[in-house]
């Protein structure tokens, strides 16, 4: 392989592909949402567009591009322009440490299936999870208006309070595999012949109701509460900037889903890893694995929405402070000792 | 190299978006770009690799200390500063001590000399933070978490109004 393939393709590829993948999810998200929620509700949902309604999702996109650009003459222009690339920026960044599937040897060249590995990678993607809260709270003030600020305080209480118990539970995680590593804590999964899930029950439970709350979704969709708030914080949007938004919400759980499969559920891994009898698993491509898992937990997601009502906006405090937040330091101290005492 | 262009990237941005923040007269741009100083920071410790210290400062002041900010301009309402007319004095002042401290940090930074951290696959430093953290000044760090707390408990009696009943 000549160092121009080397160095300058594949990076570049690797660029493209970060960007395009989260995208590409992000269609088939809305589309399976609307789906899966219809046929849940026995509606037919959209059907139309493409085969089953697959290039619904495109359509939107169409009709947002073309939109007009509205912008309400008490906005802060400046605040205003710049809260949808915030939300965008610090979704999209994060992918760059996900790793998507085991390193592929291509002859002597090892291709990595992620931009970056740290050692730090979880503390990065959690950092940048939270710097998303700027563009929520920057968008809801900057239109001036009273539902996106209220909206948008809502949503920087809850994603503040229910980031502590995702952190406690993802301590519990680095603790166990001993590195805050993703791509380490997968060979860790690896070499340990069991999920973390399956260790950890209550750190996944914890993390993934914290998850389903950070990411604004139902039932702890107060932020975009219809019935009182309009649209929350992006009221006041329209166009590509709305789209910005509401894209960034399905890229974020997308991340999210990616952090619970490779924190919890092996990552790339097969079913069972150790298990002699099940090793014809290998044979499948860990892409492949990576997807079908992320599928299933962006699944949940939709599942999820259509079946819980939404909470009141003190329980859902309450339920944070009163019982995640304990829970989630009961179970931090169980597995220190254990990790201590083995 | 790059590791250079990089570093002086983040910061000449981290220099630029801290000089905005002052200049600023809408509280809320400040704290953006008070936002972009902490993320620009951040990157400057990537490109040094330290990035135990990098993830921290996007963690710990982007996605806490900024949002705090933000917080308490909307709820006190902060609303455009209006300049005031200043006189010779006031104004000699307003440049003087800022330049004076400005060649007070370079003269300091110019003399001490600084020792080059270990670095490496473990030099993204969180053990070595560990260890001066849990074992070396255990006793001080506890001590200031304690103090901290006492703070805290006492700005919280202090400000709360009397006779409330809080049926939570």
């Amino acid at each position: 392989m000549t160092p121009f393939v080397a160095d300058v393709l594949i990076p570049v590829g690797k660029i493209v592909a970060v960007i395009l993948y989260p995208m590409i999810m992000v269609v088939v998200m809305i589309w399976l949402e609307r789906r899966v929620v219809a046929l849940m509700q026995g509606r037919l949902g959209p059907n139309r567009v493409g085969f089953q309604g697959v290039l619904q999702p495109v359509a939107d996109a169409v009709k947002l591009f073309f939109k007009e650009d509205i912008m309400q003459r008490q906005a802060d222009a400046f605040l205003f322009n710049i809260s949808p690339v915030l939300v965008m920026f610090s979704s999209l960044l994060a992918f760059c440490f996900v790793p998507l599937g085991e390193p592929i040897r291509i002859g002597t060249y090892t291709l990595t299936l992620w931009i970056a590995e740290s050692p730090v990678g979880l503390l990065i993607i959690l950092g940048l999870s939270s710097i998303s809260v700027f563009g929520v709270i920057f968008g809801g003030w900057a239109s001036n208006s009273k539902y996106p600020l209220m909206g948008a305080l809502r949503s920087v209480v809850q994603v503040l309070s229910y980031e502590i118990p995702t952190g406690l539970t993802v301590l519990t995680v680095a603790f166990v595999a001993r590195s805050m590593d993703l791509v380490e804590i997968v060979r860790r999964q690896e070499a340990s012949g069991t999920w973390y899930g399956f260790l950890m029950p209550v750190s996944f439970i914890v993390f993934w109701i914290s998850a389903v709350a950070e990411t604004n979704r139902a039932p702890f969709d107060l932020p975009e509460a219809e019935s009182e708030l309009v649209a929350g914080y992006h009221t006041e949007y329209s166009g590509m900037k709305f789209a910005f938004f509401y894209m960034a919400e399905y890229a974020h759980m997308v991340l999210v889903s990616s952090l619970v499969v490779i924190l919890f559920f092996g990552g790339w891994l097969p079913p069972f890893p150790s298990v002699k009898a099940l090793a014809f698993l290998h044979a499948v491509p860990g892409f492949v694995w990576y997807l079908v898992k992320i599928m299933f937990f962006l699944y949940l997601y939709v599942w999820i929405r259509a079946t819980l009502p939404r909470y009141r906006f003190d329980a859902l405090i309450r339920l944070v402070w009163k019982w995640l937040i304990p829970l989630a330091l009961v179970n931090f101290l169980v597995v220190a000792l254990v990790r201590v005492l083995r | 190299m790059i590791t250079l262009a990089v570093f002086i990237f983040f910061a000449v941005l981290a220099v630029v978006a801290a000089l905005l923040v002052v200049v600023q007269k809408n509280a809320m741009h400040s704290v953006l770009y008070l936002a972009f100083t902490v993320l620009a920071t951040a990157g400057v410790f990537f490109a040094l690799q330290a990035e135990y210290l990098g993830a921290i400062q996007i963690l710990v002041y982007g996605g806490g200390i900024v949002v705090l900010y933000i917080f308490v301009i909307i709820i006190v309402n902060l609303k455009e500063i209006v300049p005031e007319r200043r006189g010779l004095v006031p104004k000699l002042f307003l440049v003087g001590v800022p330049v004076l401290l400005c060649a007070e940090v370079v003269t300091l930074v110019m003399r001490t000399g600084f020792p080059s951290a270990p670095s490496g696959p473990e030099g993204s430093g969180f053990r070595e933070m560990a260890e001066m953290l849990f074992a070396s000044y255990l006793l001080p760090f506890e001590a200031a978490s304690i103090l901290l707390l006492a703070v805290l408990i006492g700005a919280i009696v202090v400000a709360r109004r009397r006779h409330i009943d809080d049926p939570d």
